[in-house]
């Protein structure tokens, strides 16, 4: 790991905690948001608890969500955030739209 | 690119009016219009004196729901004959809505003619308020409050009239919307170049309007988490911003406060583009591709978001906008 990966991975871990504790009020979930010792994000709901992890470098995924003990993986924090929200908001269906990829005139050129 | 203008506002809030003075002008001589009524019978276009050729009436139905697709051809149909030359070469379009119209997918509409390439561009949305009676309205209707909310330019009409508290109107207003232009008319009269500030073009209205915006919001103090009134919420970074960032933040952005925007506008700096800006528009769901600007309108070169909405947290996207990022520089390039 580099320096800057360090350096890297604590913004994101910090950046990630602050935004799921605020999605999670955001969506008038009724959870406790915390940072275990061994590095997981572990949120207590009244359905159960879920813990968010990073998953290992060999897999094509960034994150792994435990829910109801089915674990589940995400590619981006965009992607966190669906699983988290499908969990605690009964009435929320993620969206069929796909943002496409940004292009910019040099990659039309 | 053709600048199309929405003039847009509540029944009865005096917009053929404020059209109809507004094309006297010389100096909107070269305007095409589209005049959209709810109603068995159209009678605003009979108000309203531009060139019959390039005034076109929609009419029985809603220009945000039943006739949508009308107002996307209506716009190409013109354009065309416009580059076909069997109508005068007009220099801006302004579309004229019913008193009902959501203002949210008209101006999809627009943007997914300018997606298609039509060479037409939003340039502003144009409200207007009724001073007398525009409070109680405001109270009651929530088609006005989104009218006003997205509203680049304010024009409070019938000031001539007197009457009505005009305190709490502006009041009222400004909590939907606290950075448009807000100016009064009397007897339906405002300077076209009030209306329309002829220089600099779309981008630097744009820009004006964004950095008024920007402004604004560093005097507001505190983040709500939780806020159900419609707001404008800017997001604004120094830094330039790598285009994954950007694809992932409207995603998250779509995915779970779509329903309550109500527009989202704003220049990106593009991290993988080194000249000018990215303009971004969206409403609800949908973002259409961006207009890449060749230079920067202004010595500014920040980012600079401004989401219109209902029941957005400021803290939230910020916190998205963080996370995104933190984690695209962690994988790194």
């Amino acid at each position: 790991m580099t320096a800057r990966g360090e350096g890297g991975r604590d913004a994101t871990d910090q950046a990630v905690l602050a935004l799921v504790r605020t999605s999670l009020a955001v969506w008038s979930a009724d959870a406790r948001v915390r940072r275990t010792d061994d590095g997981l994000i572990e949120i207590e709901t009244q359905r159960g608890a879920m813990h968010i992890a990073r998953a290992p470098l060999a897999v094509p995924f960034r994150w792994l969500v435990r829910i109801e003990g089915r674990e589940r993986a995400a590619s981006s924090v965009a992607g966190l955030l669906r699983l988290l929200r499908s969990a605690v908001d009964d009435a929320w269906r993620p969206g069929r739209a796909r943002i496409a990829p940004l292009l910019t005139p040099g990659d039309v050129a | 690119m053709i600048p199309v203008t929405v003039l847009t506002g509540f029944l009865g809030s005096g917009k053929t009016t404020l059209l109809a003075h507004l094309l006297r002008d010389p100096a909107l001589a070269r305007t095409a219009v589209i005049i959209n009524e709810f109603g068995a019978v159209g009678i605003d276009h009979e108000l309203v004196a531009a060139s019959e050729e390039s005034l076109v009436e929609l009419e029985t139905g809603c220009l945000c729901c039943t006739i949508r697709g009308d107002l996307e051809a209506t716009i190409a149909d013109l354009v065309g004959r416009r580059a076909a030359g069997t109508i005068s070469r007009f220099e801006r379009i302004v579309i004229e809505t019913s008193g009902l119209a959501d203002p949210a997918p008209v101006l999809n509409a627009i943007m997914s003619e300018t997606a298609r390439g039509s060479g037409v561009q939003l340039a502003h949305v144009v409200t207007t308020i009724d001073s007398v009676l525009g409070a109680g309205t405001l109270l009651r209707e929530a088609q006005s409050r989104r009218q006003v909310a997205v509203a680049d330019q304010l024009v409070l009409t019938k000031c001539d009239l007197g009457g009505g508290d005009g305190d709490a109107l502006r009041e009222a207003v400004r909590e939907l919307n606290p950075r448009a232009p807000m100016i009064e008319a009397r007897h339906g009269v405002v300077a076209a170049s009030e209306i329309f500030r002829a220089a600099g073009g779309v981008a630097l209205e744009l820009s004006s309007e964004i950095a008024a915006l920007v402004a604004d919001e560093q005097r507001r103090t505190g983040q709500l988490l939780h806020d159900e009134e419609i707001r404008s919420h800017i997001v604004r970074r120094e830094r330039p911003i790598p285009g994954v960032v950007l694809t992932l933040f409207l995603q998250a952005l779509a995915d779970h406060i779509g329903e309550g925007l109500l527009r989202f506008k704003g220049f990106v700096h593009v991290a993988e583009h080194g000249e000018g800006p990215a303009i971004i528009h969206g409403v609800q769901h949908v973002f259409h591709e961006p207009q890449w600007l060749d230079r920067w309108p202004s010595e500014d070169r920040s980012t600079r978001l401004d989401l219109i909405g209902r029941g957005i947290s400021s803290l939230w996207v910020e916190q998205l906008l963080d996370a995104i990022q933190a984690e695209v520089v962690e994988v790194g390039p």
